[in-house]
């Protein structure tokens, strides 16, 4: 039986998302069990990036995290509609692996893809012609690295370099590479710019901006920066404790917020 | 830093491959035999004809330290492979994973550690009998806290670091995280680590043969000819000078190498 494939342009939906903390198991005290997330309703559909602001402890990181599977304690539904999301984090420092080189970390993600897409394909999951692209040889792997480093405004100098020669901006991009290499469709960035200074902020958004017209991609963009929000983003969510008090076109909300921590967080960026 | 600014990695490898060529070769060919006793010769001063004199027997002191050295450094390096292939791999396990395993086999690993090695070394022994395989054996478990522990530490640091998420992300397989991502960045701890255990496994080698309970003769080894030499401290000096510089130099050799290797790899 050949499987029904929808198609439509919906990336990722959440209904009513609730989440916990995690249990501490060396903590007895079971009295108080912390909501993260309440309520959480959203979508995304192709080709939208969508913001979520909101300070720190508001549950944007945690949101993402039960979006990728990592937080398993949740209700609620959270359909996802394209195969291997990834993730860009904040810390350009941590996320690269020091004892390898720039090459080798970026090869890996197509040597796991090709291991899962096998297994895919063998459990009937996934049809053959959908992972064909894969690299399978060491040359071709190489040569798929070398494509994306371009991608990203980097060059072949870079392959036997080692994550602590680059710059913070240069890491980013090579974790930009790494997440976009498995050809995703969506892409959670979590404070992807947070830890630049201005100027590489901007060059890493309009790279942001390019990946995403050039390899079909969607984004889930956290941030706490509202400024950043506005020069990149379509939609937003705003989100305080756990909850989704505001959503909408960018520039409605920016020019017409509701929710009163909507003005004020407006009000203390401009 | 370049290599030939490196004094510790320039002496230390000269050092040790010197010192390697020696106990490669000893194990095939040595200058006098290792075992044949001379009444004629014995308890000579060093000489052209032996280098480092002869012993109480009559046998040439350079071919036994040559053969003593090589027994020695076998069983250390036996010893260290066996510590460290267990220690990584408990290590690894217990700091990846976490959990009651983790904190029951540091406590075990502690308990062990609060032992003096030798002391338990002689239990082992005692039990199992003497022979080269046997102090193999009990060293090598011995060895296996030092390396677990800080094998564990690098593991519980990497594991929440954003490049093993993203490498779990990717479906990268928990094997090959542990031991192709993670691995390699605990080498900056694990050769120091090596290398102490060497020279650790060197001296516990000699200790246990000293105290008679390691190698037997007539097979040679550093330690057993150390509390053999201690009988003629008077007479002979040389005996146990030269078998007493034979262990100073291979541990030295082997330190001064590490210290290269890792002021070698130190980040800038």
């Amino acid at each position: 039986m050949k499987r029904l494939i929808i198609m439509n342009d919906l990336i990722l939906e959440v209904r009513h998302l609730n989440s916990f903390y995690e249990e501490d198991l060396t903590d007895f005290s079971h009295d108080d069990r912390q909501q993260v997330l309440r309520d959480v309703s959203f979508e995304i559909r192709q080709g939208d990036i969508l913001g979520l602001v909101g300070e720190s402890g508001s549950g944007k990181t945690t949101l993402a995290r039960v979006i990728l599977g990592i937080v398993k304690d949740y209700n609620g539904d959270v359909v996802n509609h394209t195969r291997l999301p990834q993730m860009v984090f904040q810390d350009p420092f941590s996320s690269l692996n020091p004892a390898r080189t720039i090459g080798w970390i970026l090869e890996e993600p197509l040597r796991a893809l090709e291991k899962r897409a096998a297994g895919e394909v063998r459990r009937g999951t996934a049809d053959k012609e959908e992972y064909d692209w894969i690299p399978r040889t060491k040359a071709e792997r190489r040569e798929a690295v070398r494509e994306m480093l371009y991608a990203v405004g980097l060059d072949d100098e870079y392959l036997e370099r080692r994550p602590w020669e680059l710059s913070g901006g240069q890491r980013q991009r090579v974790s930009i590479a790494s997440a976009v290499i498995t050809r995703p469709r969506f892409i959670i960035a979590d404070e992807p710019v947070s830890a630049l200074d201005v100027t590489i902020q901007a060059q890493i958004l309009e790279l942001l901006v390019e990946l995403k017209e050039k390899y079909a991609l969607s984004y889930l963009f956290i941030s706490h920066d509202l400024n950043v929000i506005y020069q990149i983003c379509n939609r937003v969510l705003v989100m305080k404790q756990g909850e989704i008090v505001e959503q909408g076109e960018v520039e409605q909300v920016y020019r017409h917020p509701q929710h009163p921590y909507t003005k004020a967080l407006l009000k203390a960026a401009l | 830093m370049k290599i030939r600014n490196n004094a510790y990695f320039i002496t230390g490898g000269i050092l040790s491959a010197l010192l390697t060529v020696i106990i490669v070769v000893g194990l095939f060919w040595t200058p006098y035999s290792t075992t044949a006793m001379n009444a004629k010769e014995k308890m000579q001063p060093p000489s052209a004809m032996h280098i480092l004199g002869t012993d109480n027997f009559g046998r040439d002191l350079f071919s036994r330290v040559m053969e003593g050295a090589g027994t020695s450094f076998l069983i250390a390096v036996m010893v260290v492979v066996i510590g460290c292939a267990a220690g990584i791999l408990i290590g690894s396990l217990c700091g990846y994973f976490g959990g009651l395993a983790d904190i029951i086999l540091m406590h075990i690993c502690d308990t062990i550690t609060a032992f003096p090695a030798i002391l338990l070394a002689l239990v082992i022994i005692s039990i199992t009998g003497g022979g080269a395989m046997n102090i193999v054996l009990a060293l090598g478990i011995l060895f296996i806290p030092s390396f677990a522990r800080v094998v564990r530490t690098e593991y519980a640091a990497c594991r929440d670091l954003n490049y093993i998420k993203s490498a779990r992300l990717m479906g990268v397989s928990t094997p090959r995280i542990l031991y192709a991502h993670i691995l390699p960045n605990t080498l900056p701890v694990l050769i120091p680590a090596v290398t102490i255990g060497f020279n650790n496994a060197v001296l516990a080698e000699a200790s246990m043969s000293f105290l008679g309970i390691g190698i037997q003769p007539p097979q040679a080894s550093l330690g057993s000819m150390l509390k053999d030499s201690q009988n003629y401290l008077n007479s002979a000096p040389w005996y146990a000078l030269g078998t007493g510089l034979a262990v100073v130099l291979l541990i030295l050799a082997f330190s001064l190498l590490s210290e290269g290797v890792q002021q070698g790899s130190r980040r800038k």
